[in-house]
């Protein structure tokens, strides 16, 4: 029997590209909601968890966001959408402790948002998730 | 042999142990995001009509003039300018044109609108802006009476 947290991220990465604009305004906002992420709190340890994200790029050109969306029920509460920094923040709180073979699932909903004064670049971010005590 | 059980033992307990202490779980992936070139220009206000048909005895048709209409743009990129065209080769009459009221950008002076374009705005590298455009037609009574119609031709281009 297996004890402590999972937590995984399931389709890949994940590729945001903005292009457009209407003049006069701003860039046009990319937004990709394919990425999921599965968890599970097994049986044995009685603290609720909740799930982290943070991004390993220190200094992004641009703004990328990231919200969890169609929760599977009694799983967890989402934190709403939330700006990625290097500094870990709460994604999914609640975490009840739950029974194999249960899981809990959400899609991921990444946006990217651009300023005319930020240019033309390109950020590779790699995003990570932690599942941990609450 | 008791020791080899004792350590086996007292191994298990660890493990046992890790099981129930490993409550934390990572996993990552790869976001990457791109922004592109990106320039766009507008018209706004449309069309301009502009009629002379005053004058001053003794002086030479009244100019008339209009500032309905106006630009506006988006332009991530470095090194940009806006130029004004017009595709008439050989007008009747004098058109003039003045960007007025810019923001993101730097008016150049007023211009005398041919089919060389011409600087209009500069300056308008990585902003956003817009500007209102007067434009002044101006005609001699040697130029008679007729009209002029004009497709003004805005470009966002590299300085």
């Amino acid at each position: 029997m297996a004890y402590g947290a999972d937590v995984a991220v399931l389709n890949g990465n994940v590729d945001l590209v903005i292009s457009s604009a209407t003049a006069g305004q701003e860039p046009d906002v990319d937004s990709d909601q394919t990425a999921q992420l599965e968890w599970n709190n097994w049986p044995g340890t009685s603290a609720t968890k909740k799930i982290t994200v943070q991004t390993n790029l220190a200094s992004p050109n641009f703004t990328l966001k990231v919200q969890a969306l169609n929760i599977t029920a009694a799983t967890g509460t989402s934190a709403g959408e939330v700006t990625l920094t290097t500094i870990s923040v709460d994604l999914i709180s609640s975490i009840p402790a739950m029974t194999s073979p249960d899981v809990g699932t959400c899609d991921l909903r990444y946006t990217a948002t651009a300023t005319a004064s930020d240019g033309i670049n390109v950020d590779t971010h790699t995003i990570t998730y932690t599942i941990v005590d609450e | 042999m008791k020791i080899k059980w004792i350590g086996a033992i007292g191994f298990w307990i660890i493990l046992s142990y890790l099981q129930f202490a490993i409550a934390v779980d990572t996993d990552n992936h790869t976001v990457t995001v791109t922004v592109n070139t990106i320039n766009e220009i507008a018209v706004t206000g449309g069309n301009v009509l502009l009629t002379i048909n005053t004058a001053t005895a003794g002086s030479e048709p009244t100019n008339a003039a209009d500032a309905t209409s106006g630009l506006l743009w988006t332009s991530n990129a470095s090194g940009k300018k806006i130029t004004i065209g017009t595709n008439l080769a050989s007008p009747e009459y004098t058109l003039k044109a003045l960007a007025t009221g810019v923001s993101g950008g730097t008016a150049a002076s007023e211009v005398t609108v041919s089919n060389i374009s011409q600087d209009f705005i500069t300056g308008v590298s990585t902003t956003t802006g817009s500007s209102s455009t007067r434009y002044t037609a101006s005609a001699t009574v040697e130029g008679g009476a007729g009209s002029d119609i004009h497709t003004i031709t805005f470009t966002i281009v590299d300085n």
